[in-house]
């Protein structure tokens, strides 16, 4: 655990603990209030634990701040999304997510997590992808439209979408897997990290006092397409 | 001459499925059903009034895995789309190489 005690203890709030290490007694050197305007950590597998999660989280968020019937869809619309690729990821014991709502700074974020094989295991199972070399490329690949590693699945469009909703909205994107770190907002930025994530990491931040609107994103989807192709031809 | 009398059936998403369409199972089991509609003759007509928002992956599933057969002929119609609605529609079905 942290050495910061604040830290240490708001992981414990959070349930990091009991979820990670269920077998194991825990301490908690602090009074327990009911979870208003956060949701601690929280387990899923199936597709539906993942919509009834995601539903969840969504609607925990508007108890402590101020969110709008657009910002609860879309933030339920991202979260169904990434859930979704928990499913896809082998992860041994599913995935786990946690929001938190911050009234003063008036932000709120969401994370989702798996102990899976990574982005980059999973996307280089997808032939077109096979050649991606290094995890920081693979979480960037994975950034842009109609990735995926399971095209007769899936349509690739779910962290594309989130990406350009939180940039919209002055948030932050980030990605953690294996030994690579990215994120996208305001600005871009990838780096490798010292110690390898077993699995993926992706969490929201996102601002409350600004528009979170996912129709807007979808608004300017053909342009997406249009870069594409201007890419595509480029190169 | 023998008159023949087409079946329609209406599918209002908002009354069934809520406001916010999300969840790719959902969307899988719907387009299940329609598919199901059309292989015992009938029409479906998929009302999108009163939707807020889909998902990428709710309409993957149904605009650009639905029978295309079935929508060219218009047996199966999607209405009462909102402009954002019918871009990510357009989108989805881009991806799997339909008409948009």
């Amino acid at each position: 655990m942290p050495s910061s005690r604040a830290v240490s203890n708001y992981l414990r709030r959070m349930d990091l603990l009991r979820q990670v290490l269920p077998e194991t007694t825990h301490d908690e050197p602090f009074v327990r209030r009911e979870a208003v305007g956060f949701r601690p950590c929280r387990a899923f597998a199936s597709a539906q634990e993942c919509a009834v999660v995601a539903r969840d989280l969504a609607e925990a968020l508007s108890e402590l701040v101020e969110t709008d019937e657009a910002a609860r869809a879309s933030i339920r619309i991202c979260l169904d999304e990434l859930a979704e690729n928990v499913q896809h990821a082998a992860s041994p014991l599913g995935g786990f997510a946690a929001a938190q709502g911050w009234r003063r700074t008036r932000e709120l974020e969401i994370a989702i997590v798996d102990l899976g094989i990574g982005i980059r295991a999973s996307l280089t199972k997808n032939p077109r992808y096979a050649d991606i070399d290094g995890d920081v490329t693979a979480m960037a690949t994975a950034l842009e439209p109609r990735v995926t590693a399971t095209p007769e699945r899936n349509s690739g469009i779910g962290l594309f979408v989130t990406r350009l909703l939180l940039r919209d909205n002055g948030g932050v994107l980030l990605l953690r897997s294996g030994s690579g770190e990215v994120y996208s907002g305001a600005e871009d930025g990838a780096r490798e990290t010292p110690i390898r994530f077993p699995g993926t990491l992706v969490a929201l931040r996102a601002r409350t006092d600004r528009p979170l609107d996912i129709r807007a994103v979808y608004g300017r989807l053909d342009d997406a397409d249009d870069h594409e192709d201007n890419r595509d031809s480029a190169g | 001459m023998m008159l023949t009398t087409t079946r329609t059936t209406v599918i209002r998403l908002a009354e069934e499925l809520g406001s916010v369409l999300s969840g790719r199972f959902e969307a899988e089991e719907l387009r299940e059903r329609i598919e199901a509609e059309l292989a015992a003759g009938a029409e479906v007509v998929v009302s999108f009034q009163g939707v807020v928002a889909m998902s990428p992956s709710f309409a993957d599933e149904l605009f650009a895995k639905v029978s295309e057969e079935a929508f060219e002929r218009g047996r199966v119609r999607f209405v009462d789309l909102a402009e954002d609605l019918l871009a990510i529609a357009r989108f989805v079905r881009q991806g799997r190489g339909r008409p948009a």
